[in-house]
């Protein structure tokens, strides 16, 4: 045994095979008085050799413990080995002559040889034996040492590649996280948005019934304030001219273009003014107010008819406001639709029994088209049953705003292979083929005329939905002439 | 006399009622047609080019069926009859893209947004017929009362146009 000290842990590096014996040194250095006066002593914590300094000394520590300290880059020191007896210190520094590399300083109270170079010299040519010995103990030195340094080298590069790893799965982790939380923001996005939606549609409904309902009062009113017990011949030709325009038809820009051209022919000197708001009438109203042929009417009899005109365009208005808060309530009601927080969840769905149900919310519009519904059964579809209605609503108001009513509509259910089918199919105008990859844009409209989505969102809204449940919507014009819709999801 | 023409295209019923009622006052110097999509909007046209008369002012909605307002004035922009039309973009939803583009590639005259105030409608009409009569020559004696009378009575002087009566 070569000491009491705890050996060092580390295995093969740290084979301390080649400490010198202190029993054979202590021998040698009875053996040879002139080394005996070369023993000296350290108390605990005394520098035993300083970084940077020259040394003239070569030390054998023949008891007690030294440190061996390095000053850093960043000015802390640290202690990097610790010797004990048998080893030697300032080895390197005695035998190359450069500022000692690393500092010393005594744990313990050290006891230690201290040859100087004269003497070494001196006392190997003197006793062959010695200079055996303090060579042996300078070569187990160093190759202690340098087994030492290539274990450190193997345990940092353990450890850096162990860093490593760590690096990249912390870097893993990370991307995953900051995904995770891109989805939640954008997941809190649309929440706050359909938020937002539910309650501008709740705001924008009040004043809109409000509206509505005065609008409603206000014609009752006035049709009662001139009919109550009067029957329609004992009216005022301005009561009878203002109820007439409640119901004014409406008159396409083409139709009134061509009244107008009309009128302007049969009445050469009448103004385009006056015309356009005579084209306004419908047949029976125009009769009333006989406009004498050949338009000799004179200014009395112009100002006269454009009074009534007046009474009449005044009923006029009453049906536009009346239409158009027909039209702001409808408008929130498919937002309201499609904006239900609430019942987001997946489902297994009956597909045939939601088109079903959707054709019956949808029958008033359907009505007028001749509809074949052919379902075959399906398998049940895994999916937000609401959104999906949202997707045959949307296809199925498109259908009926591109076909004439008495047009043909055919709504198809089918499960073929890997995908569930619905198609949906018109006998309307067809898709131009320039619009084929824009209809599913946001924004994007073909709408006539009245319709109560026209916001260019429903096509889009069906896109995302469809997609979300894994499947794929397409157009293309078919053999009904019209445009044919198909939804294929995922079974 | 050549006529100059208002045109408003506009696929809402209710909504091109409304311009044509406000448009209505200057019916009787400046006729009106109206078109409730681009493709009526084009047959108008080429009726009124054909009798000879001109456009003086298009009024068109941005979001219609099938294909936008601002295509459509883009279009008109690079034919030569309606080149110095005056053109206005009444819209609720144009977005900046689109604008942008009326701007750059129409040279939009004027942006209404819906909704509108008649009073002002009527007075960015005036003056943009009076700048269409102004840069085409025609003969602004017709239009004295109804459009800006100074402006154009300047015209008249400098060009030498008025006449001994």
């Amino acid at each position: 045994m070569q000491s009491e000290r705890t050996p060092r842990q580390g295995g093969e590096f740290e084979s301390r095979g080649g400490r010198g014996n202190p029993g054979r040194l202590e021998a040698l250095v009875a053996k040879l008085r002139d080394l005996n006066k070369s023993t000296v002593c350290f108390e605990a914590d005394q520098m035993v050799l300083e970084e940077g300094e020259r040394n003239e000394f070569v030390y054998v520590i023949l008891e007690g413990e030294v440190a061996m300290l390095k000053r850093g880059d960043r000015g802390s020191v640290m202690e990097v080995d610790h010797f004990g007896p048998g080893d030697l210190l300032g080895l390197t520094s005695f035998w190359t002559k450069q500022p000692s590399f690393l500092a010393s300083r005594a744990l313990t109270q050290v006891r230690c040889l201290r040859i100087e170079a004269n003497d070494m010299e001196r006392l190997v040519h003197r006793d062959p034996g010695f200079g055996r010995t303090i060579h042996q103990l300078f070569i187990s030195n160093l190759s202690n040492r340098y087994r030492r340094m290539i274990g450190l080298n193997v345990r940092v590069a353990e450890l850096s590649q162990a860093l490593k790893d760590e690096h990249q799965q912390l870097k893993a982790a990370m991307s995953e996280l900051e995904e995770t939380r891109n989805q939640l923001v954008h997941k809190e996005k649309l929440a706050t948005l359909g938020q937002l939606l539910a309650g501008i549609a709740h705001e924008i409904n009040n004043p809109c019934a409000a509206l509505s309902h005065g609008v409603t009062r206000l014609r009752e009113g006035l049709v009662s304030a001139f009919t109550s017990g009067k029957n329609a011949e004992m009216l005022h030709d301005e009561a009878q001219m203002l109820l007439a325009g409640l119901d004014a038809p409406y008159r396409s820009a083409d139709e009134k273009r061509s009244r107008m051209e009309e009128l302007l022919e049969r009445y050469p000197r009448m103004k385009r003014s006056l015309a356009r708001r005579l084209a306004r009438l419908d047949e029976s109203v125009f009769a009333r107010l006989e406009l004498e042929e050949k338009g000799t009417a004179g200014p009395r009899q112009i100002e006269s008819i454009e009074a009534r005109i007046e009474f009449y365009e005044i009923g006029a208005y009453l049906r536009s406001v009346d239409l158009s808060s027909e039209r702001i309530q409808k408008l929130v009601q498919s937002l309201k639709n499609y904006n239900k927080p609430d019942q987001e969840a997946w489902e297994n769905c009956d597909l045939g029994e939601e088109l079903r149900d959707t054709l019956v919310v949808l029958n008033n519009r359907l009505k007028h088209y001749d509809l074949v519904v052919d379902m075959e059964p399906v398998p049940p579809f895994r999916g937000i049953g609401s959104e999906l209605n949202q997707v045959w609503t949307n296809l199925l108001v498109n259908a009926t705003q591109a076909t004439e009513p008495g047009g043909r509509i055919e709504v198809k259910l089918r499960a073929s292979g890997k995908w569930i089918e619905v198609t949906i199919a018109d006998s309307g105008s067809g898709i131009d083929p320039a619009f084929f990859e824009k209809i599913f844009e946001l924004n994007f409209t073909t709408k006539k005329t009245k319709t109560d989505f026209g916001l260019g969102l429903g096509l889009s809204i069906a896109k995302e939905i469809v997609e979300k449940h894994g499947g794929r919507i397409h157009a293309e014009n078919g053999p009904l002439g019209g445009a044919v819709f198909t939804v294929r999801l995922p079974s | 006399m050549k006529k100059i023409y208002i045109l408003c295209i506009e696929d809402e019923p209710e909504v091109l009622e409304a311009i044509e009622r406000d448009m209505g006052v200057l019916e009787d110097s400046f006729p009106l047609e109206t078109a409730e999509n681009t493709t009526e909007a084009r047959q108008v046209i080429a009726e009124i080019l054909e009798q000879g008369d001109h456009i003086g002012l298009i009024l068109c909605d941005h979001v219609m069926p099938g294909e936008n307002g601002v295509d459509l004035l883009v279009e008109l922009n690079k034919q030569e009859k309606t080149r110095a039309s005056r053109k206005v973009l009444v819209t609720g939803q144009a977005g900046l893209d689109a604008t942008i583009q009326a701007v750059n590639e129409a040279e939009l005259s004027h942006y209404v947004a819906k909704p509108w105030d008649p009073e002002k409608l009527i007075a960015a009409a005036k003056l943009l017929l009076t700048e269409y009569i102004l840069e085409t020559g025609l003969d602004p004696k017709p239009y004295m009362e109804v459009l800006d009378g100074a402006r154009l009575l300047k015209a008249i002087h400098e060009k030498g146009l008025i006449s001994d009566s």
